[in-house]
């Protein structure tokens, strides 16, 4: 049995010293043609290797090697990458400077479009948000607030679940607007509403507005099951399943129709990806580490002072006497 | 009477003086003597095989797991900063409230967790736990320990911002470590700027 096992183990090591050795195929000859092909020195490219942790065993083949190195910054390779782009320099440099990076700090023209593709996507999120709130008459406070409440949630466990209310929504969005909602289909649309609140620990009061400004409490299902809406605007106050008013928001009739609603639901989906990730890190300030020992203990010092000296004068002064 | 009332003044004065210096003295020594001094090793560099590098093949194996269950709650550590350079190791704890601060390093509760993909903000004072920053180098290694595993990031770009600038807490496209002090590096006085170190996660190590 012992022999068994040694002779598996043998086996097992060999196996093992064998796929290293097929791993590490780059040989120095195939290093130095890559580099020669990609107009990269020696020294930039061991410097690549060092600040990744990587060594020439790392790399299966010439291809693997030539994917790792990328496209060398150049005036050239820049300019060529702009044109793609449709960007000036300038434009490029702005850009990556509002997210405090720059073109210097990259290693390849690939890592500059990587963050390209990035931040202007970010930037085109942040833009369409931005503008649907703007629409329905939310305050920045308020935004300020139901980012807050978002924050609080389970980031993880809220993406997955938005991610799975956003699949049952598109059923909706391909829908014609002209044509009416089967009651399979009301029913459907308002269990989504309802678990989509669930899931963000929402609870929403709904109000029908008519001109004297006359509220009347209204229900969801009473909604969606409106032809048009009765009165002149629609007031819709949003609390935490706890009860706190998060904000209030007014939309008018004509905002009203059903594929407003639908739109709705979708920008929320995607408010519950970007709080998880992106905006969260918005309108807010690095924290003070200025501690202010130093100063105290000064303070503390001056006091200690102040008060000997006084205690001298003192003493001094009614032994005089 | 007057003499004995002046008497009680001074000697009040030095009463509450000696309470502020000690009170002080207590709370800065604890951020400074927070962390411990740490021997530099290459064990970090020699466990590659659970390791993923974001530009090596091994990526595609990466495990989709989140890395972390559970977000931490406020005033809890959540792991260590080893800044090879300074021969140091620091306590991570969650927040940036003044308690926090003072007993280590405070990561900012609303970026990401070290090792995630994203802006993993951390902070610490600069007359305590992060009093010598300013030696890091570029490229110089900042290795961080959570439960969730051990990321070696590299720094890559050290620079000196004002205190409400806001493009150091953008989202990145990588895992990236920000590490944020005030600056001057004096130990009177408030701080209009920041001194900033930003570091890509360059390997992880999954527990």
């Amino acid at each position: 049995m012992k022999k068994v096992i040694s002779i598996l183990l043998v086996a097992i090591i060999c196996s093992n010293v064998w796929v290293n050795h097929a791993l590490a195929a780059v040989t120095e000859d195939e290093v130095a043609t890559v580099l020669a092909e990609k107009g990269l020195d020696r020294a930039t490219f061991q410097e690549k290797l060092d600040y990744f942790e990587l060594t020439l065993t790392d790399f299966e083949s010439a291809e693997d090697l030539s994917d790792f190195i990328g496209t060398p910054i150049t005036n050239e390779s820049l300019d060529e990458m702009l044109s793609r782009y449709g960007m000036t320099k300038e434009e490029l440099d702005a850009l990556l400077a509002e997210y405090g990076t720059s073109v210097e700090e990259q290693w390849s023209i690939e890592e500059i479009e990587f963050a390209l593709d990035f931040y202007q996507n970010h930037e085109a999120e942040m833009e369409g948000l931005e503008e649907f709130l703007a629409a329905i008459g939310l305050t920045e406070d308020e935004i300020h607030k139901l980012f807050a409440h978002f924050e609080s949630l389970d980031q993880v466990a809220l993406e997955e679940k938005m991610e799975q209310m956003g699949t049952r929504l598109e059923t909706f969005l391909t829908y014609d607007p002209e044509a009416e909602f089967t009651d399979a289909q009301v029913d459907e649309l308002i269990s989504v509403w309802e678990e989509m609140l669930g899931i963000l620990h929402l609870s929403p009061k709904f109000y029908l507005v008519d001109a004297s400004g006359a509220k009347t409490a209204v229900t969801f299902r009473e909604l969606t099951a409106m032809e048009e809406l009765t009165s002149d605007a629609l007031l819709i106050e949003l609390y935490t399943s706890a009860g706190e008013l998060l904000l209030d928001m007014q939309v008018s009739a004509d905002m009203l129709t059903s594929d407003f609603i639908v739109n709705a639901g979708e920008k929320l989906t995607d408010i519950g990806d970007i709080a998880g990730e992106l905006t969260k890190l918005k309108h807010q300030q690095m924290p003070d580490t200025a501690s202010p020992y130093g100063m105290n203990i000064l303070i503390g010092l001056l006091l200690v002072m102040i008060g000997v000296t006084l205690f001298i004068i003192r003493n001094r002064a009614t032994k005089q006497v | 009477m007057n003499a004995l009332f002046s008497k009680g003044i001074s000697l009040a004065l030095i009463g509450v003086g000696l309470i502020v210096l000690f009170w002080n003295t207590a709370l800065f020594l604890e951020g400074f003597y927070a962390g411990e001094n740490i021997e530099i090793n290459e064990s970090l560099e020699e466990s590659s095989t659970a390791t993923s590098s974001p530009y090596s093949k091994i990526q595609v194996t990466k495990k989709k797991l989140p890395l972390y269950s559970t977000a931490p709650d406020v005033g809890e550590k959540i792991g260590d900063i080893a800044i090879p350079r300074l021969e140091r190791s620091l306590p991570i704890i969650e927040g940036t409230s003044n308690a926090v601060l003072r007993k280590g390093v405070g990561h900012f509760s609303s970026s990401v967790l070290p090792g995630e993909k994203n802006n993993c903000i951390i902070s610490g004072h600069r007359d305590t736990v992060f009093r010598r920053l300013g030696e890091i180098k570029l490229h110089d290694p900042l290795i961080v320990t959570t439960e969730a595993g051990q990321f070696l990031y590299k720094v890559k770009r050290i620079r000196i911002v004002d205190a409400d600038d806001s493009t150091v807490m953008s989202p990145r496209p990588r895992a990236t470590l920000t590490v944020t002090t005030c600056y001057p590096f004096y130990f009177l006085g408030n701080a209009p700027q920041r001194y900033v170190i930003v570091a890509e996660l360059v390997k992880s190590t999954r527990m």
